[in-house]
């Protein structure tokens, strides 16, 4: 089964994207509101816990990938839920243009972050269920892809492939 | 005034690691914990049971679980095992009562810390009867009585809470500082949790030492020492709790619940009684009913009655 790609039906919370983005850096976008809408001065989104060590992973595996939080250090506030995990996990992303040679990496270094977090091999992470949203800060288009791991990894190939006008890498 | 809902008192969090979350690191750390619950379950109703002597032969047996909630049939069981009990312990000497009361305390609360872990096990109805079991004997011997809190009166009888299959989620917000150089743990892309870095031994503003937080202890100032990355919780903000039925942390439960008496202000003898410890819950005395999930419990009550507890 091929991933669920939707194009332009959702839109990032306000202040969730960078003030500035770079050519090919990947940011890490937060994808949820304050626990409480009591404080009318904090209105910022917020990361889920499981973002805090993410780009920090994700450098530590591939030092010189350019992976960073959207937020500035200081202004970013995590939200730690204690139910279990949702079976799918969720990545907010930002960057310049979708044909940026990150993504990719990026996404797979999250489906491997969750291997190493919850013990799967790396084969059964692939085939667990994410959704990844992308906001694309040139034009303000936006993407989400679902499904499993590895699926979603092909429709990026596939989008990257598309929005670089060229045919997508493994097909003829 | 109109009378509100009945109450329950949550436990948010427990202390120690953060259990994991899903996957099978979870189901290890599950499985692993609700083992040795369990077996500390048996082991000291074991040791209960062999406190009796030749006595434990003759011990009341715990009911079977009813087919279906019948409400009336619970009653007149309970009360037939209550029988039961009064003449067992007729026959029992107090000391041995006085002695064998720990374990089986201790059984009944191992029982349900492991129902708690176990619950999606094969091992759960195992965990189940061990409930049933510790806590039928512990209100034989000793009872189970109820109290008084905030106008109502309550219970922690593991019987009646175990059953109700809720938890508790607490959303929080906070920062973590990186245990080895102080930084924001998303900031320090040196240091990885769970890995040993050297660390030199300080004093902190408050006195005590940066290696192993005690006021005194036998580290040297200015001496290396190899110590294990986490993060340390900053900064905490309480959020809101939820009720869901698989909290990340298995022992974030119901721990006691109020029971349903009416208005206690017009019952003065009623509340004179259970002050005196005089008013016995027995229903650990009767059989099962089945368990209560998520979906049939949340319509019973309102957020407004929840009585959130501390870290437990």
């Amino acid at each position: 089964m091929a991933a669920r790609i939707t194009e332009n039906e959702w839109t990032p919370l306000e202040g969730a994207l960078p003030a500035t983005t770079s050519g090919d850096t990947v940011y890490v976008i937060p994808t949820r509101l304050p626990v409480r809408d009591d404080d009318e001065d904090d209105k910022l989104p917020r990361y889920t816990d499981q973002m805090r060590y993410f780009p920090k992973e994700a450098r530590n595996a591939a030092p010189a990938l350019p992976v960073e939080f959207s937020m500035p250090s200081g202004s970013r506030k995590f939200i730690s839920e204690y139910s279990i995990d949702p079976d799918m996990w969720a990545l907010g992303l930002a960057v310049l243009t979708l044909s940026n040679d990150w993504l990719i990496f990026v996404t797979q270094s999250f489906i491997d972050m969750r291997a190493r977090a919850q013990g799967w091999s790396p084969e059964e992470a692939q085939e667990l269920p994410l959704k990844v949203s992308i906001v694309e800060t040139k034009t303000s288009r936006t993407v989400e892809i679902e499904g499993k791991g590895s699926e979603v990894i092909e429709a990026l190939r596939e989008l990257k492939a598309k929005n670089s006008g060229g045919k997508p890498i493994g097909k003829k | 005034m109109a009378r509100r809902g009945r109450g329950v008192g949550l436990t948010l969090m427990t202390w120690g690691p953060i259990p994991p979350s899903g996957g099978p690191h979870r189901d290890r750390y599950l499985e692993a914990n609700g083992r040795s619950a369990l077996a500390d379950a048996d082991e000291h109703y074991a040791i209960a049971l062999g406190m009796l002597g030749d006595l434990a032969a003759s011990i009341p047996i715990v009911h079977s679980p009813l087919t279906k909630p019948d409400r009336d049939a619970r009653r007149a069981i309970q009360q037939e095992k209550a029988r039961e009990w009064a003449a067992f312990n007729e026959v029992v000497p107090d000391e041995i009562v006085e002695k064998l009361a720990p374990h089986i305390m201790r059984s009944e609360n191992s029982a349900v810390a492991a129902f708690n872990f176990l619950e999606d096990h094969e091992l759960a109805e195992t965990a189940h009867a061990a409930i049933h079991r510790a806590a039928f004997m512990r209100s034989g011997f000793t009872g189970c009585a109820v109290y008084i809190k905030n106008d109502g009166v309550w219970t922690r009888c593991s019987m009646q809470i175990h059953q109700i299959r809720v938890g508790a989620s607490v959303g929080i917000e906070s920062d973590f500082e990186c245990s080895i150089c102080g930084l924001l743990v998303e900031d320090c892309d040196v240091h990885m949790s769970g890995l040993p870095y050297p660390k030199i031994a300080a004093k902190t503003e408050s006195g005590k030492c940066n290696i192993c937080d005690a006021d005194t202890c036998a580290h040297e100032v200015g001496k290396s020492y190899e110590v294990i990355a986490y993060g340390n919780a900053k900064n905490i903000k309480m959020g809101e709790a939820s009720i869901v039925d698989r909290p990340q942390y298995p022992m974030a439960r119901i721990h006691e619940h109020e029971l349903d008496f009416g208005n206690l202000r017009e019952q003065h003898d009623l509340v004179a009684n259970i002050e005196r410890g005089e008013i016995q819950c027995q229903e650990c005395l009767g059989p099962c009913e089945g368990l209560i999930d998520f979906r049939q419990w949340m319509p019973r009550v309102s957020r407004k009655d929840l009585s959130i507890g501390g870290a437990g």
